[in-house]
């Protein structure tokens, strides 16, 4: 019988949105396959998240609760999950959300298997002996399926933004069994050092109007007109990754892969030339606007309506307009 | 301080693409052909660390058919000390398990090496898989998405990309990373016409795949099929060559044909 193990992150104290899309495809697969879903939680004081953990759906899970995972160290993860993984034989799945977090532990655990991976896949299901996903290719301009024996050790990311997030359901529970970690003098060449979160001031996810600045803005001072205009036309602040990584705007209104996902009447993108991991958050806004000098900007490619122009000419313009 | 940095040659942004033809080594125009994005991100924060520490050699290192010495010679016109190409003709080796594998063993051929660098992702598979693969092959740490570095002896700090925030963390080196499009890297230098013709007549050297010891090149997960996604169905509607009140009119005019207000939300 097939063992489906799910790797559950945990991010700012909860299971992180990107897991309950992995559970979502899991829970379809394990009824393919007629099993339980397991999984396997890292961390220190989890106890509680881990027995929450079960009402997704999960029967058994494998909890590694320990100081030294206070802080997530690549190089202690990979080896208890090793550890975790030898004890099954095949054919077994071990999935996780691609996070950036997913992105690193599985191809590095999967290598230590000697397997592939299915890599960032938006879906995964069972085609006869085969597993079946899909990744897309050239930022979504393919599409490439992927397939394995299912009879095998099968690794696999689950791209965020694709499925539905798992629902808790207060009537299931399940297992909470203690794993013990495994730590090799080796993996002692990787040192967790501290991590910097933002506060979260402002929940951008629930706004109607989002006005979005990018690198184009030019400069912190020049992001007063993003701010102006949001405020004006009542709407939230968004942000690309260049522009909070340059410490224009706070990491909370960050857009995209690595900060929210959004899906407002509005999103005007102002001088965001529209990287692909900026457009996975934003693309399904129901009317965008691109303000922009380029016009080959990517952004346009997802984009309803856009105005060439210098974003600095055209939002005073439109603030008054309106 | 010796940099490895691994290059990769992709189809260009503009160039037509089809599902049969995904490998730059299937075109025959070069123009077709160019350095994927993210990776000179990875070729300026190698120089950037060179250029700090005063000495070391960054050697940039290309799997890809004879298409890709375009890419090679960008990576010399950039300022990488050397490069080589390792010859990948009519795509031999395409599946991302056993190229990281021949990276990995190319690595091992060169021997002294204190970090290898990678960008975030390829902008044609865009797997990510390259940097935790090849450290796992080479049994070296690793971090992905690294915006920011300092040097601190035989060690090295790297502050990443997390969601919402940063990481940092501390590695042994020799290490492997990825490095983010955002941060300290954030903007490869240009590179000059008198570079690039200099550059364009350098040689590059071409190393032989079964030369490598890379071991057995297949994969247990297959691309079976590659397609285009159904097309988007409306254009963009573009407003542009005019005056900046008469653009927002026609688009505020536009929207008002469909029934949306801009402005419902003061």
């Amino acid at each position: 019988m097939t063992k489906l193990i799910v790797v559950i992150e945990i991010a700012k104290g909860k299971i992180t949105g990107i897991t309950k899309e992995c559970l979502t495809v899991a829970k379809k697969l394990s009824e393919d396959l007629g099993v339980d879903i397991e999984g396997v939680m890292l961390g220190h004081g989890i106890n509680d998240l881990a027995v929450n953990a079960t009402k997704y759906g999960i029967k058994k899970i494998y909890k590694v609760d320990d100081a030294q995972f206070a802080g997530i160290n690549i190089l202690y993860h990979t080896r208890t999950l090793e550890e975790l993984v030898k004890q099954f034989s095949p054919p077994t799945i071990i999935m996780a959300g691609a996070s950036l977090y997913g992105q690193e532990i599985i191809p590095r655990l999967a290598a230590r298997f000697n397997s592939a991976i299915f890599a960032s896949v938006t879906s995964l299901v069972l085609e006869g002996d085969n597993l079946v996903g899909i990744h897309p290719l050239f930022e979504e301009k393919l599409l490439g399926t992927m397939s394995a024996d299912k009879n095998q050790m099968n690794f696999v990311t689950i791209l965020g933004g694709n499925n539905p997030e798992a629902e808790i359901d207060e009537s299931l529970s399940g297992e909470v069994t203690d794993f013990a970690p495994v730590i090799s003098e080796r993996d002692k060449r990787e040192t967790f050092v501290e991590e910097k979160i933002a506060k979260v001031s402002v929940d951008i996810t629930k706004a109607k109007l989002i006005i979005a600045g990018g690198r184009g803005v030019g400069g912190k001072e020049k992001f007063g007109i993003i701010h102006e205009t949001a405020k004006t036309l009542g709407g939230e602040v968004g942000a690309s990754r260049a522009a909070v990584d340059a410490d224009w705007v706070p990491y909370d209104h960050e857009i995209g892969q690595t900060g929210k996902t959004i899906t407002p009447d509005f999103y005007i993108g102002c001088g965001i030339s529209g990287a692909i991991q900026h457009l996975v958050g934003m693309r399904n806004s129901k009317t965008i606007i691109a303000v922009n000098t380029d016009e080959e900007a990517p952004m346009l490619d997802v984009a309803h309506y856009a105005i060439i122009a210098d974003l600095h000419e055209v939002l005073p313009e439109l603030i008054k307009k309106l | 301080m010796n940099i490895i940095v691994f290059i990769k040659a992709t189809i260009d942004r503009n160039a037509p693409l089809g599902p049969d033809e995904t490998f730059p080594g299937d075109r025959d125009d070069k123009a077709d052909v160019m350095t994927n994005n993210y990776d000179k991100h990875a070729i300026e924060a190698a120089l950037q660390i060179v250029e700090k520490k005063g000495d070391g050699k960054v050697t940039a290192v290309c799997l890809g058919s004879d298409m890709a010495d375009k890419v090679v010679k960008e990576a010399i016109a950039m300022g990488c000390h050397e490069a080589f190409r390792i010859e990948n003709s009519e795509a031999r080796v395409i599946n991302f398990f056993s190229v990281a594998k021949i990276l990995a063993a190319a690595i091992k051929k060169i021997g002294t090496y204190d970090l290898i660098l990678f960008g975030m992702q390829s902008y044609d598979y865009g797997t990510a898989t390259m940097a935790p693969m090849v450290s796992e092959f080479l049994d070296l740490p690793t971090a992905s998405w690294v915006e920011r570095i300092s040097l601190n002896g035989d060690k090295i700090n790297v502050e990443k990309v997390i969601e919402g925030g940063t990481r940092t963390i501390e590695l042994q080196l020799p290490a492997v990373l990825s490095i983010a499009s955002s941060g300290d890297f954030e903007e490869p230098r240009y590179t000059s016409v008198r570079r690039i013709m200099k550059a364009s007549r350098t040689k590059v050297p071409v190393w032989e795949i079964d030369k490598l010891e890379a071991g057995a090149l297949d994969t247990n997960v297959e691309f079976t099929k590659i397609e285009q996604p159904p097309a988007r169905m409306e254009e963009c509607v573009v407003f542009k060559d005019d005056d900046v009140p008469v653009l927002i009119d026609n688009l505020l005019s536009a929207l008002k044909d469909k029934g949306l207000n801009l402005g419902a939300y003061k």
